[in-house]
């Protein structure tokens, strides 16, 4: 028998795809576009110079990306962690408690009734 | 302002929801005024911004929830806060609110934290796509739908968020819609989902007709289906039905399951079954990932395929309580029997995937299912506590996928890749401790919640027990296939792989903190605790005490179910480990080469995917050709003639009176004096006819 599918297929290109649907074609001489548009692979070579033909480049940054990066995703992670040392030293029920029909009115029923649409 | 108080807290928990609904429309209206890269920065700090909030309320109601003493009540106490109604007719009552508990504060902090590093990376992986502030439109749109899902009061007010899911979900498979595979998979995904909805939706009828019938009205006039609310909970309600016998009355349509109970819990459970992609409406998930990468890890992974978990949990006791006379809830049965078949059924298709996106998504397949057999067997904590875990880890593992094909130019087939931890050593490592997590390498977080659930099995039903211990070996075995085939040995493509920026990779290291630790839930407080539970006694953890069902349950390890566990795991790695990593075992060679019939067709059996699209293509066609003449009949002979037969009778009515109508005064005076003449006639004769 022979295995399915091992001939190798190349994946169409989406971002060649919505630029050929589109119109928007990469910024001139901008290198990170023409990386991140996907172009030939020389072109690739040519815009990041060996380092990208090892394998080791890293893409310029922009301010947003910066603040996205070094910034926003440590604070996540510090309310993941607070999040994961909260629930941990939660107290435990010293006794098993069901949920019936609340002992106290429930929060908010001070406020004002809804509308209502019959 | 943001209320600290408790009370006000949870009172303004709505704004929770309302945050990425005002943050989507904002940017779909600024997007008109805000061209290029304006536009794009404003979108994505509009949504991200809007889920930082998210995430951020929900830490303060996490805090709020185990650190105070909210008016005297206990902790695990769900809060209802007052509803708006928007239907009211006799007692039947319509409402939609916001229900803040232990359950839904779980879920808000799985949503909100999970969706805004997805929204961090998204800005790195999508930010040369032309449709980038439409992305993070339907990303807001998306998060919205689904916060309110979470935060939904009564079964009608959830079947609509978890509408609004779907039609995001719709959005995004097809947000690349010109290409034909992904038109046709978001096609695909909607009309499976239909079918589960369709049924969801008679489930919720049949049950408002057994229980708010004039008859049986068990409401009183509260809202319909409310998750709490005392006496009048859909708890307590089904509790009042079934001891009238409302629930289990006989009639042809209820007469295979002996009760009306177990057909309402059965047409229900279709909506999850179909959302969540169980069997035999698992079909469109793998053709899911043709969305982008964020979506899949977003919805496709963490979000809204857990849903369907969600629901059954927050509607146990349909499920779970027992009618008078049986042993077992038919529902709780059927969700058993489906999750446990498709875990397994998933975990081989996974086994054969060359796509790394298809095989993550057949494993996701299968993790549902543990967590639906898990709640069937009677672990709620367990189930859910897969489905927090689960979140993490394989939403980092789908946003490691994405790191990759983007490192590898939208190369998604690892037959071309091979050798990239030398190119990508953070992702690799991601990739890794994801990978550890799901087949449950001992103390990583799928570790415990697949425990707990193959444990629970175990003692509910042996064979259940035993499919699904198998399905943490195949488990091991194709997740660590995934990682071979991708990072280790040579590198075997033609394009030259490179790191993604860190505005893609760091997310990733923060999703990996939790899927290391966020199973230690799971272990007691103290090191006494620890001990005591390894030896099996039943010792208080902090997840099963914040998550649970009525009452904490607290069970001791089951030393013998976690070896059986890890090593039919280490079997796995071992079989992987030799095939992919060191090749010592050459077996797709074999498997190639092979003259055994048997051999080829479970081979195939499993990359042709049990051959369901074949079989559902089939019979579609069959149904099509038999009723076609039928069809083909009501559509030209009697919808077409009776379209055109209002057309005729509309047109021979202008034709009769447009004689009438011909601009002349004469003519029109001429019929006035017509008039008068025969009004005046009929007045002179009338008294004469009628003495």
């Amino acid at each position: 028998m022979s295995t399915p599918d091992e001939t190798h297929h190349e994946p169409p290109n989406i971002h060649d795809e919505v630029a050929a649907k589109t119109g928007e074609t990469p910024t001139a001489g901008d290198a990170h576009a023409v990386d991140d548009t996907h172009g030939t692979h020389d072109a690739h070579d040519a815009a990041h110079g060996p380092q990208a033909a090892a394998g080791t480049f890293i893409e310029e940054n922009s301010p947003q990306d910066n603040f996205l990066a070094f910034i926003l995703v440590p604070l996540t992670l510090l309310g993941l962690l607070v999040m994961l040392l909260t629930i941990y030293q939660a107290p435990i029920p010293q006794e098993p408690t069901v949920q019936t029909t609340p002992v106290a009115p429930p929060v908010g029923e001070h406020m004002p009734p809804p509308p209502t649409i019959k | 302002m943001l209320p600290f108080n408790p009370t006000e807290l949870v009172s303004n928990a709505y704004w929770i929801v309302l945050a990425p609904a005002i943050a989507a429309t904002a940017i779909i209206l600024l997007s008109f005024m805000h061209k290029g890269k304006s536009g794009k920065t404003l979108a994505a700090t509009l949504s991200i911004g809007a889920v930082v909030f998210g995430f951020g309320y929900s830490l303060l109601l996490l805090s709020a929830f185990l650190t105070s003493n909210l008016n005297q009540r206990d902790i695990l106490q769900a809060m209802e806060l007052p509803e708006w109604t928007f239907f009211q007719s006799g007692n039947i009552k319509l409402s939609i609110g916001v229900l803040v508990d232990n359950l839904s504060i779980m879920m808000l902090l799985v949503v909100t934290s999970v969706s805004l590093l997805v929204q961090i990376y998204t800005h790195g992986y999508m930010r040369e796509d032309p449709g980038y502030s439409r992305f993070y439109a339907y990303l807001s749109l998306f998060t919205a739908s689904m916060l309110g899902l979470v935060l939904a009061t009564n079964l009608f007010q959830m079947y609509f968020f978890w509408e609004l899911v779907g039609v995001c979900s719709y959005f995004l498979i097809g947000f690349w819609f010109f290409k034909e595979s992904a038109s046709r998979a978001c096609l695909k995904a909607f009309i499976v989902n239909r079918i589960g909805d369709c049924l969801f939706l008679i489930g919720i009828l049949l049950l408002i007709g057994a229980t708010a019938s004039p008859g049986h009205d068990f409401w009183k006039g509260h809202t319909l289906l409310s998750f709490i609310g005392g006496e009048y909970s859909l708890p307590a309600v089904l509790k009042s039905a079934l001891a009238v016998n409302s629930l289990t009355y006989g009639n042809p349509l209820t007469a295979f399951a002996g009760n009306n109970l177990a057909l309402i819990a059965c047409c229900i459970f279709v909506g999850p079954m179909a959302k969540s992609a169980q069997f035999p409406l698992h079909v469109w998930l793998p053709d899911a990932m043709e969305g982008p990468t964020p979506i899949s890890a977003l919805i496709h992974a963490a979000t809204m395929v857990a849903a369907g978990v969600y629901l059954v949990a927050r509607a146990y006791p349909l499920w779970q309580i027992v009618p008078a006379g049986q042993t077992e809830n038919f529902g709780f049965q059927f969700i058993g029997l489906i999750g446990t078949f498709t875990a397994f059924m998933a975990a081989t298709i996974a086994m054969s995937q060359f796509d790394i996106k298809r095989g993550l998504a057949w494993s996701t397949v299968s993790q549902l299912g543990y967590m639906f057999a898990g709640l069937a067997a009677g672990t709620f904590t367990g189930g859910m506590f897969h489905l927090f875990n689960h979140a993490f880890f394989k939403a980092m593992l789908f946003l490691c996928s994405g790191a990759v094909i983007h490192g590898m130019h939208g190369e998604q087939d690892m037959r071309q890749m091979g050798g990239l931890r030398k190119h990508m050593r953070g992702t690799a490592l991601c990739f890794l401790i994801g990978t550890l997590s799901i087949s449950g390498f001992p103390l990583m977080s799928g570790f415990f919640s697949k425990d707990d659930i193959i444990s629970t099995a175990w003692h509910h039903n042996q064979i259940m027990g035993g499919v699904l211990l198998l399905t943490a070996g195949l488990t091991a075995f194709y997740m660590f296939r995934l990682y071979f085939m991708t990072f280790e040995g040579e590198y075997r493509g033609s394009v030259h792989p490179h790191n993604s920026p860190p505005a893609m990779v760091y997310p990733l290291i923060a999703l990996a903190v939790p899927s290391v630790c966020s199973g230690w839930l799971a272990l007691p407080q103290s090191v006494q605790g620890i001990i005591d539970w390894f030896a099996g006694k039943e010792v208080a953890t902090p997840f099963a005490s914040f998550v649970h069902f009525e009452v904490p349950h607290f069970e001791g390890a089951d030393i013998s179910l976690m070896l059986a566990g890890t090593a039919c795991a280490a079997v796995g790695f071992t079989f992987a480990y030799m095939i992919y990593g060191t090749r010592q075992l050459d077996l797709n060679t074999q498997i190639a080469t092979s003259a055994n019939p048997i051999v080829s067709f479970l081979y195939n059996f499993s990359f042709n995917k049990w051959w369901f699209d074949e079989i559902y293509q089939g019979l579609v066609d069959r149904l099509l050709a038999v009723y076609r003449g039928v069809w083909n009949f009501v559509d030209m002979k009697i919808v077409d003639n009776l379209v055109n037969f209002c057309a005729l009778i509309t047109t021979s009515a202008g034709e009769l009176l447009r004689y009438t109508e011909n601009g002349r005064g004469q003519s029109y005076a001429l019929v006035i004096f017509g008039c008068v003449a025969v009004l005046t006639l009929v007045a002179y004769f009338w008294p004469a006819l009628h003495p």
